[in-house]
């Protein structure tokens, strides 16, 4: 499954389930941001059971707010609304792989 | 597979050592972490020549299309293991292993932390050690800077155009590392407020920054704390082969060339250019250390 953009509007139902959803909240003027989205892309690709989102920052303020979200990229893991784990700054591919893995 | 040259680094250093490197004709790879380096972090560079204005992602992004053009491989992985091998070395990432004749070291420097219990923990959740990136998370919040050099005064300077309340906090009792021109429009800016003869001694919050305690056991609640305490060469990969250093600096010589043969380092990283962190000089270092190994490949071939 290729990535969701998430926005004020689907937010709630692409978070909402019990399998897990992954986020990457990023912004265009951001360097790590566009090393950790192909990556993010590639990840979508590989685990196509589960659903990864993508947060512009710029755009949904709300949501980077109610995260408190102060620092990107920022990676975070949520299943059934609640978060179980973020990851902020550049990760590898072998890393968030893990990461995934352990939530899955 | 087999590389002529692998650049571990992605600033201005591995970027033009990727050019030329290109233009040599090089099978090269470039490892990139942090995208960009610190560079790709400035908001404003002024003083690069042919730019009078461009933001630091924007040059790294030209640079980027530049190697590129010249069949220059990136990848987005963190090397995990240099390993010597006859006239050989061996890279290790966690997912694969290459090999290459020549590896040009670009790693830079990374931020000093504070060491306080919490302050890994909230990292992006109001500790960051980069006011250019992630400033504009703070319109009308309070933040602190700690720190007393150019990195400090610039980050306040930077966050007084977001934040409601700006402390700058230094151990010191004056500036005496910082610009002129900096200090005079610290003092002048009425956002922010100069507390000296402090420390922070705990960063207090669960899910987001709360407040910090300071050593004259004042606490202020914060939105946000940016740690501009200086940066430290990223030397560990080439620490495990016991390169030779200069105070934590790569030590090189005129070529670039490290204490270890075949490994050329350039950039933040090394003792050279009078450890002027500029982009200009780390490009430069950047090319002479890809000259340098594109020579001495050249002189082993046969």
């Amino acid at each position: 499954m290729a990535t969701i953009k998430i926005t004020k509007e689907n937010f709630d139902k692409e978070t909402s389930g019990e399998k897990l959803i992954v986020l990457d909240f990023w912004a265009g003027w951001c360097g790590p941001c566009q090393a950790m989205s192909p990556i993010f892309e590639q990840l979508s690709e590989e685990f196509k059971e589960i659903k990864f989102g993508k947060v512009n920052v710029d755009e949904e303020r709300e949501i980077a707010n109610a995260f408190n979200i102060s620092g990107i990229p920022s990676i975070s893991f949520i299943k059934s609304k609640e978060e179980l784990d973020r990851q902020v700054g550049f990760i590898s591919k072998e890393e968030l792989k893990n990461k995934i893995k352990e939530f899955l | 597979m087999e590389y002529d040259l692998v650049i571990i680094g992605s600033g201005p250093a591995g970027m033009t050592a990727g050019i030329y490197s290109g233009r040599y004709g090089l099978k090269t790879k470039i490892f990139s972490g942090n995208y960009g380096g610190m560079a790709a972090t400035a908001h404003k560079v002024c003083n690069f020549p042919s730019h009078k204005e461009i933001t630091g992602l924007e040059l790294m992004n030209k640079m980027k299309e530049q190697a590129e053009e010249l069949n220059v491989e990136f990848e987005y992985n963190l090397v995990e293991k240099i390993i010597p091998e006859k006239k050989r070395f061996k890279i290790k990432t966690s997912d694969k292993e290459i090999k290459t004749k020549k590896i040009i070291f670009a790693t830079g420097t990374k931020h000093r932390k504070l060491n306080l219990e919490s302050e890994n923990k909230l990292l992006g959740r109001g500790v960051s050690y980069c006011a250019a990136c992630d400033g504009a998370f703070f319109r009308e919040k309070i933040v602190a800077v700690v720190g007393g050099g150019d990195s400090a005064l610039t980050s306040a300077i930077l966050l007084s155009q977001y934040a409601k309340k700006v402390y700058l906090i230094h151990r010191g009792n004056n500036f005496t590392s910082a610009e002129k021109i900096w200090i005079e429009q610290v003092n002048k800016n009425k956002k922010i407020e100069i507390l000296f003869n402090e420390e922070v001694i705990e960063i207090v919050g669960e899910d987001k920054l709360k407040k910090i305690k300071l050593s004259s056991k004042k606490e202020l609640e914060l939105n946000g704390i940016f740690i501009e305490i200086g940066s430290d060469p990223e030397t560990k990969l080439l620490d495990e082969l016991k390169i030779k250093k200069q105070d934590k600096y790569i030590k090189v010589n005129n070529e670039q060339e490290t204490s270890i043969k075949g490994i050329f380092a350039a950039g933040d990283v090394t003792t050279n250019s009078n450890k002027f962190k500029q982009i200009i000089t780390a490009c430069a270092e950047g090319a002479i250390a890809a000259n340098s190994a594109y020579n001495q490949i050249q002189s082993e071939k046969d």
